[in-house]
């Protein structure tokens, strides 16, 4: 679907439910995903994913494509039902992500015990990285948005997100020599 | 002088190189495969929000509906009374008129042409 296509569908999705259906269907994976990078758990990502839908139809009226790009919209609300999410929990708790899932979804053919423990320990670094930084991580990697995008859905500008990305980078390279370092034999 | 407390900036492309960058990246793009939610869930929902825009759509249409009959009968209320507000002036404006030229033309009394 382009972009003409898209904009049609977001503009008959405010009055005409079929439209709402057919936009629900083109992201409901993506938002899921999204929701459940942060919690790693497929019933807290349901009923996050659930709720930002909801929200997406109660204002769907207001939405205009001059703010931000659709996506970018749906995903600033996503967002911030993480960022309650992260609020209502009385303590940061470790959410661990079902890896071995992931794995047994998406073998891959070069997929080797060696490879599978270095993406293993690169999700669970990623796990521990502040909610902002995660957001940024699934929204390139995972979602594919544009640093402009990411900035829409952050509140920041893209200057900030390259910057952020960096010290992404940086902390997730600390955070496994660290990792590797305390794993070495005495 | 220059302050001992002074923010030491991170010049990034010392820290990362390109390369090393690219390899990171494409490491993370590798790890970050998107997870799927379970069918059924996403066919609830879809039609749980079908049918949850359908019924918004309904209530606003006959929202919309009231407040066209409310105006309209307000306004034709509004149009009544003005209509018999109006009438009412102009009756008590062409009664007062007659009054006048009635009060004009009552010949003096007799004893007053006598004098």
């Amino acid at each position: 679907m382009d972009e003409g296509e898209e904009r049609d569908l977001i503009a008959r999705a405010k009055h005409d439910p079929e439209a709402f259906g057919m936009l629900y269907r083109r992201y409901v994976k993506r938002i899921y995903n999204y929701h459940y990078r942060h919690t790693g758990n497929p019933g807290e990502a349901e009923d996050l994913t659930s709720r930002t839908f909801y929200r997406a139809l109660r204002s769907m009226k207001r939405y205009h494509d001059r703010q931000a790009s659709f996506q970018a919209w749906l995903f600033r609300i996503a967002h911030n039902l993480v960022v309650n999410w992260y609020r209502d929990q009385s303590r940061r708790r470790t959410v661990p992500l079902e890896v071995e899932d992931l794995l047994a979804n998406h073998p891959g053919p070069e997929s080797s015990v060696e490879e599978q423990e270095r993406r293993e320990s690169l999700l669970q670094a990623i796990e521990r990285l502040p909610e902002e930084r995660k957001t940024l991580l699934v929204l390139k990697f995972t979602e594919q948005l544009s640093n402009t995008e990411i900035g829409a859905v952050l509140g920041k500008s893209e200057g900030a997100i390259k910057s952020l990305y960096h010290r992404t980078l940086l902390s997730l390279r600390t955070m496994l020599t660290e990792e590797a370092q305390n794993e070495k034999p005495v | 002088m220059r302050s001992p407390f002074r923010t030491r900036y991170l010049t990034l492309k010392e820290e990362f190189t390109p390369q090393v960058q690219a390899a990171w990246e494409s490491t993370l793009a590798a790890a970050l495969i998107p997870v799927l939610p379970a069918p059924a869930f996403v066919a609830r929902l879809g039609y749980d929000l079908v049918e949850e825009a359908a019924s918004r759509l309904e209530a606003r249409q006959r929202r919309r509906q009231v407040w066209w009959t409310v105006g309209w009968v307000g306004g034709s209320i509004l149009t009544v009374v003005g209509g018999l507000v109006g009438l009412h002036f102009w009756q008590r404006r062409s009664a007062q008129s007659i009054m006048e030229t009635q009060t004009a033309e009552i010949p003096a009394p007799a004893i007053l042409s006598a004098s």
